[in-house]
């Protein structure tokens, strides 16, 4: 495939297939640093922290919550559409980029979709803790019982519960597909050992034949087509939650694309605020470059700007519906009680984004950090803004009150990181974070060396 | 075995072998070929596992089933018993239900000409002193147990050998059962020194020496504001806490009521210095101070002298003020009625004496019935502080009267009692007086027993027993009977007491069946006495008019003490119920505080929880719109002991700030030390937004407005149905289609359904920490909004609204349960299964009207977690579970409640109506609400039955439904409030936000 010189390499460093092998796989090879053993240490002293908030909820009740008679959700949903947004940035990456053949997506797609995973089962933990009887949970599953009783597929929730658990597996086959190469090399450069037995058993006996590439790949198109859908299916259907209810604030049409595009936003703002880390302390600069940098910089100025729409969207038709109370919950929005959620939220995901239009700042890698850190901040709190202004005054003002989370709920969301990056520090060590396999399809065309020579590819 | 053949065929192909799908022969006799040492394995083994199994420890319970079984108790099936609510304020013709031996529920008694059935928030939550385990166990002697036996003999000896020069002092709670007035005055000939003085925890001594002047009797007469076309009331809280308000509310909305073709209003104007229940629903209001009420009254009796020509009197100051009022009062003559709320004896003559220039007295005022409630005197209740100071009093014994709690001056009461030797509290609670005398005898609970009551003369109730007494304790008559020595049991007096005094004086008699069963059946008697027309005599007023225009004004603020409607005079302050019942005006439970106006707040720089000190007693600050602005309001029946796992004081008593020396008790005082604590406390609220935000929630008219278009202020609701459309086919409702109506009209928001609602569904009671939190599970509550400006008190207009759940037919509840735990019937109910919900909340963020509650935590064991109970007010010990309504489920943690349309009693009434083969009569179904409603403002029925009074209702111009543009579709469906003020209502009033 014929690469213009004028195209910006994806691997940096005339890197030949070995070195790459070598440069990606080194890390997980050698003995862990310093630095692992305490961030898995913090990691795991925030998840003992959520998992005892959690004890302390389904042991005491939802009591031990601020929720309250008006307002039913709050932290607690606000967290789990947050992280069921972090977790679009991988599938997105990895099976809607594959489907637009944007070979730039191979250098990430690998820690993203790891990440999509861990946020996904992150996400998934908050509507199970919940409910107030988190023991029967396996009553939204259609399962057959003597009873009849069946689910209500009417209810948002029930769809949520199948998008969801649609998703995660989806995501982890896809996943796991494109980990079977790279296993097997991994098992390859093992000596022996217990090791190289496990990766074997992982690596589900792969040889590298013409046959097994060749499947391999038609899966791999399979799975993307599946996921493509499922990235938009699953945040238009969290965005139902709300759209399908009769809260003003809540029932609005806009909320599906607005929601996918929120997500795919704040996905890929985790996704950079995690691989400018990891491309540094794994020395991975050749791969992870400032060019991938830049090109996930320009989905977030679109989803940003998309949101930014959304939100002014929303005010119009609050105006233009003529409905006192929707016009009342926006009003409420910005100059009410929560005022200040909603003007961090406009700043966060409306303002700072809009700084990627200046090429410095895309390529800036310490800015990106810093405004993909404000904009996972912002995607938060428009979560929070969405869900607790609009609830706690709605209709009638009698009921109208205040909310404010408890330490169990906070340390439940602190709990939510431990397990992201418990999870996270487990993937890096044990898996290769960037796609072996697949980089080096893309060496040959998109590599230093083969652009600046105006080579062609071999084949 | 020998094979028979059938047919030839058979024979021929062979016989077939039919149960080849069985286990031959051979595999049968395999398994049965278990040798001996199996049997003895299998056997050794069943053994052993039954020894194990057995051994396990199973705790012991004995149900004994009745040898005879009572004709009228059948299990599952409640029995309602007549009796009568009293406890020292008002009383109430009560039928009590029992479910299987316990009693559950106090409903009112529809055959009681003055409450037809209607009941009082206190009334409804009585029921629960019953299973308080805080009431005296034993008759004690300086708090040591002793027995019934030794503790008569001890105090009948005490009293026999008291000298002849001490007096014993009987200090009751107002007597008003005939057969107890009867055994007090059989101990007055024991015992000639006994002198019996009455206490009344909130007193109406002043109305009582204003009318010995003006009829020669110290009575109070009954007021009849169903007759009242015109209704002046200075501070008198009828509604809430004066008087009879159960009775006064039944009498006030007959007039308030738009129903079958009724076209006219009564007015109200009222006068007062606080936002009162019943000032807050009043068609006009004068903001008043309380210092300056009596003149008040002065001016408008002068305004009314003046116009019929008649002498006036000192100047009250006020005229020109009132002179509008005057002039009403002289249009309806004697169909208006004045009455005030003060304990001053000249503002009460001043009263009167309007009422008599008016004609009033004879037509709103019945001189020939009194109120035998209140027979306190104020400088009686003096003269025994002086005398037991003074060591004249021998004995006192205090009957259910409490007086170290009740004495204006409690203080100096403890002093006095000191100087008391014997001392004898007869009582069914565990109260302050108790533990300052020597001997404690427990009186039972009034559902315990037998009695009897006239609390307006010739209308005879009684009180009967439902239950054995749960504790060692006697019913009052019983003890008295035993302090005169009589061995007879008090049901045996009561009898004979009808018989002998009551039952001959009724007029009808039934030769079939004994007067004293019907009664004892019904309740009620009605006697007609013979005794001689009071008529009012020539009383001058010109001394009580110079003492009220002679009293000083004060400049500076004025506390002024009000009962509050949940717990009133504080006898039942140790009930949960009562407690996180929030108050109709200020929705605060839980604690009383000082209220006042946003003007003074805003002057003083208080915010609301601002704890001030008022003469060293420190309360926090609530800001209350509708407040004189120099006016601090405070709750009276506050600072007692609420009992539970850890017992604690509930505000403060403010009693002491209105002790005054000679005058008897003035309510209301002025204000001379009031500093700022600079500390602050949250009060629990169930409300804390006020305004309407402009939002047609509660729709009002004028009747001006009304008369002219019945549909006025309601003209949104015809555009809103035009326009609903829907993809949907609309349900059908084959068989019933219940709804229920609320008249915002009738509704005083006094609360009595709230309570009734918590008694009637197992509601938890959640404590005051969870009330902050918002996490209050009441089904039904009464939402308050003021309109217009919060600064200007007397135009300030409120306006209340019962919500429950509104049954949608399109409920967004509903759709939303991902395991279809809330769920429509083929009856039009929203109905929640409990046992499915797994609490995810939706159907509750998804609810417009806030109306279903969540169980936060434990509230009362259902849980299956140990140890992780939350019950605060101890709602949940044994005895007090016996309180529980077997027919509702008790919610366990975690799952979502809310109100059923009381689905246990529509099933209850098909149910019976099938038996009967006949048709559900319309009206059958009471749900609690409805039942307990003194105003009978919610009506329950069948919208399929075109006969039913609720498809009447359909009709009406002024029905609406809440949030009807949302197109859910509500069952429950609101009249329109209709105010008799001139004035058009703006359609849409200037709301201002205050929150």
């Amino acid at each position: 495939m014929y690469i213009s010189p004028l195209r910006e390499p994806l691997v940096t460093g005339a890197k030949s297939y070995k070195q790459v092998t070598d440069d990606i796989l080194n890390p997980m090879e050698g003995k862990p640093g310093k630095f692992w053993y305490a961030g898995i240490t913090l990691a795991l002293i925030a998840l003992g922290l959520g998992g005892f908030a959690m004890y302390i909820t389904v042991w005491e009740g939802i009591g031990s919550w601020n929720l309250n008679k008006t307002v039913g959700w709050g932290w607690d949903i606000t967290n789990f559409v947050w992280w069921v947004g972090i977790g679009h940035a991988g599938t997105f990456i990895s099976a809607i980029l594959l489907l637009f053949r944007q070979k730039w997506r191979t250098s990430i797609n690998r820690s993203a979709e790891a990440m999509t995973i861990i946020a996904v089962m992150c996400a998934g933990l908050f509507p199970i803790i919940h409910m107030g009887r988190p023991a029967l949970a396996f009553f939204v599953l259609p399962y057959p019982n003597t009873r009849e009783l069946w689910v209500n597929f009417n209810s948002p929730l029930f769809w949520d519960v199948i998008a969801i658990t649609t998703y995660l597996t989806v995501s982890v086959l896809f996943w796991y597909m494109g980990l079977i190469p790279d296993i097997a090399t991994v098992r390859d450069r093992m000596k022996k050992g217990i090791g190289k037995k496990i990766y074997g058993l992982l690596s589900f006996g792969w040889t590298g034949s013409a046959r097994h590439w060749s499947r391999h790949e038609s899966m791999s198109l399979i799975l993307a087509g599946l996921a493509a859908p499922l990235v938009l299916s699953v945040h238009t259907i969290v965005s139902m939650d709300f759209a399908t209810s009769v809260i003003p604030g809540w029932h609005t049409t806009i909320f599906p694309p607005y929601f996918v595009a929120g997500a795919v936003f704040s996905g890929f703002a985790m996704v950079l605020t995690l691989m400018i880390i990891t491309r540094k302390a794994l020395n991975l600069q050749n791969y992870i470059t400032v060019g991938h940098v830049e090109s996930m910089n320009k989905v977030i100025i679109a989803t940003g700007s998309i949101v930014g729409i959304a939100y002014i969207t929303e005010f119009f038709m609050a105006w233009y519906s003529g409905s006192v109370y929707e016009q009342y919950a926006f009003v409420n929005r910005a100059f009410g009680p929560y005022w200040w959620a909603y003007w961090i939220m406009m700043t966060c995901n409306v303002i700072t984004p809009q700084l990627f239009w200046f090429k410095k700042i895309r390529r800036n890698l310490a800015a990106t950090f810093v405004i993909s850190i404000f904009i996972n901040i912002g995607m938060w709190f428009e979560r929070f803004v969405i869900i607790v202004t609009s609830l706690h005054r709605d209709f009638l003002p009698s009921s109208w009150v205040m909310y404010a989370p408890s330490w169990v709920e906070v340390s439940i969301f602190i709990g939510t990181f431990g397990l992201f990056f418990t999870l996270f520090f487990l993937f890096i060590r044990f898996f290769p974070v960037i796609a072996v396999a697949e980089i080096k399809t893309v060496l040959k065309s998109s590599g230093e060396k083969f652009i600046k020579k105006g080579d062609r590819d071999e084949k | 075995m020998k094979k028979y053949w059938k047919s030839i065929e058979e024979y021929e192909d062979g016989v077939k072998d039919d149960h080849a799908h069985l286990p031959n022969k051979i595999q049968a006799s395999e398994a049965l070929k278990a040798s001996r040492r199996d049997f003895l394995k299998y056997f050794g083994f069943s053994v052993a596992s039954a020894a194990v199994l057995a051994s396990c420890e199973r705790p012991v319970k004995k149900a004994i089933p009745l040898l005879i079984q009572p004709e009228e108790i059948r299990p599952g099936i409640a029995s309602y018993y007549a009796s009568t609510f009293y406890v020292g304020s008002e009383a109430v013709p009560i039928l009590v239900k029992v479910r299987d031996g316990r009693p559950i529920k106090i409903e009112g008694n529809e055959s009681s000409v003055m409450t037809r059935g209607g009941t009082s928030a206190q009334v409804q939550a009585s029921l629960l002193g019953l299973y308080d385990e805080s009431r005296p166990k034993n008759p004690s002697f300086n708090k040591e147990e002793i027995t019934w036996d030794k503790a008569n003999a001890d105090v009948k000896e005490a009293l026999d050998n008291l000298p002849a020069d001490k007096t014993m002092v009987l200090l009751t709670a107002t007597v008003i059962s005939p057969s107890q007035k009867a055994l007090i005055q059989k101990l007055k000939t024991k015992y000639p020194n006994l002198k019996q003085v009455t206490l009344d925890p909130y007193s109406y001594s002043g109305l009582r020496e204003a009318y010995s002047d003006i009829v020669g009797e110290a009575i109070i007469p009954t007021f009849r504001f169903d007759k009242a076309e015109l209704i002046v009331s200075f501070g008198a809280d009828f509604l809430g806490t004066w008087l009879l308000p159960t009775v006064f509310t039944h009498q006030y909305v007959q007039n308030r009521k738009l129903d079958n073709g009724q076209k006219k209003l009564s007015k109200h104007i009222h006068f007062e210095g606080f936002m009162s229940l019943t000032g807050s629903n009043a068609d006009e209001r004068f903001v008043i101070k309380p210092s300056e009420e009596g003149k008040y009254v002065l001016s408008l009796y002068n305004e009314v002298a003046k116009s019929q020509g008649l002498p006036t009197l000192d100047k009250g100051g006020f005229e020109s003020a009132v002179k509008e009022v005057a002039q009403q009062l002289l249009n309806a003559k004697s169909a208006s009625l004045v009455v005030s709320g003060s304990n001053d004896k000249n503002v009460q003559l001043l009263v009167a004496g309007i009422n008599t220039m008016l004609g009033a007295h004879g037509s709103t005022i019945d001189l020939n019935q009194d109120i035998n409630l209140y027979q306190g005197n104020d400088s009686a209740l003096e003269q025994l502080l002086q005398s037991c100071k003074q060591g004249s009093v021998g004995a006192l014994i205090c009957l259910e009267s409490n007086p170290a709690y009740n004495m204006p001056d409690a203080g100096s009461f403890k002093e006095a009692i000191e100087k008391v030797g014997l001392t004898v509290n007869i009582t069914a609670q565990n109260d302050e007086t108790s533990s300052l005398c020597k001997y404690v005898l427990p009186a039972s609970h009034f559902l315990e027993s037998w009695g009897d009551a006239e609390a307006v003369s010739g209308m005879l109730s009684l009180t009967q027993p439902v239950i054995r007494p749960i504790y060692n304790t006697r019913d009052v008559n019983q003890i008295l009977l035993n302090l005169l020595g009589e061995d007879i049991s008090s049901y045996d007096y009561l009898h004979q007491h009808w018989q002998k005094n009551i039952i001959p004086q009724s007029t009808d008699s039934n030769p079939f069946i004994s007067a004293w069963k019907v009664t004892l059946s019904a309740g009620l008697l009605s006697v007609t006495m013979d005794k001689k027309p009071k008529s009012i005599l020539n009383t001058n007023l010109s001394s009580a008019a110079s003492k009220v225009s002679s009293d000083k004004n004060t400049d500076g603020l004025e506390l002024i003490a009000y009962q509050s409607v949940p717990v009133g005079d504080g006898k039942m302050a140790n009930n949960p119920w009562l407690q996180e019942l929030p108050d109709p005006v200020s929705r605060v439970c839980w604690d009383n505080y000082f209220s006042v106006s946003p003007t003074l707040a805003d002057e003083k720089g208080w915010k609301q929880g601002d704890v001030i000190s008022i003469s060293n007693i420190e309360l926090p600050v609530f800001v209350q719109p509708g407040n004189h602005h120099q006016v601090i309001s405070v709750a009276l029946g506050y600072g007692r002991t609420m009992e539970g796992p850890k017992p604690e004081v509930i505000g403060k008593d403010v009693k002491p700030l209105f002790v005054s020396k000679g005058t008897g008790v003035k309510y209301h005082t002025a204000i001379a030390d009031i500093k700022n604590t600079g500390r602050t406390y949250e009060l629990a609220t169930t409300q804390s937004h006020h305004s309407m935000e402009g939002r047609a929630i509660v729709r009002e008219t004028s009747l001006s407005e009304y008369l002219k278009d019945p549909a006025s202020g309601n003209e949104m609701h015809a555009e809103i149905e035009k326009l609903h459309t829907s993809l949907y086919d609309k349900h059908e409702y084959k068989g019933h289609h219940w709804a229920m109506f609320i008249d915002l009209n009738s509704c005083t928001g006094c609360n009595a359904c709230v309570v009734a609602c918590n008694v009637e569904n197992n509601v938890p009671v959640v404590g005051r920490n969870e009330v902050r939190r918002s996490h209050e599970m009441h089904w039904l509550r009464i939402d308050r909004y003021y309109t217009q400006a919060p600064n200007d008190p007397s135009s300030l207009r409120v306006v209340r609204q019962p919500v429950m759940c509104q049954h949608c037919d399109n409920a967004p509840c509903e759709n939303v349960c991902p395991v279809a735990a809330t769920t429509h019937s083929s009856e039009g109910i929203n109905q929640m299964a409990y046992n499915r919900c797994i609490g995810t909340r939706y159907c509750n963020n998804n609810c417009p009207y806030k109306v279903r509650r969540f169980n936060w935590y434990d509230y009362n064991g259902a849980d299956s977690i140990p140890y992780n109970r939350k019950d605060p007010a101890g709602m949940s010990t044994d005895l007090k579970r016996l309180v529980l309504n077997p027919d509702v489920t008790v919610r366990a943690k975690g799952v979502i409640e809310k109100c059923s349309f009381c689905i246990q009693r529509i099933q209850e009434k098909k149910l019976d109506a099938k038996t009967a083969g006949e048709p559900l009569r319309d009206g059958a179904i009471q749900t609690a609400c409805q039942q307990g409603c003194p105003a009978k403002a919610i009506t329950f029925g069948d919208m399929n039955d075109e006969k039913s009074v609720v498809s009447k209702m359909m009709k009406d111009p002024r029905r609406y439904h809440l949030l009807e543009e949302l197109h859910t579709l509500p069952s429950v469906a609101y009249l329109t409030k209709v105010r008799n003020i001139e004035e058009k209502l703006n359609a849409e009033p200037e709301h201002k936000t205050h929150s």
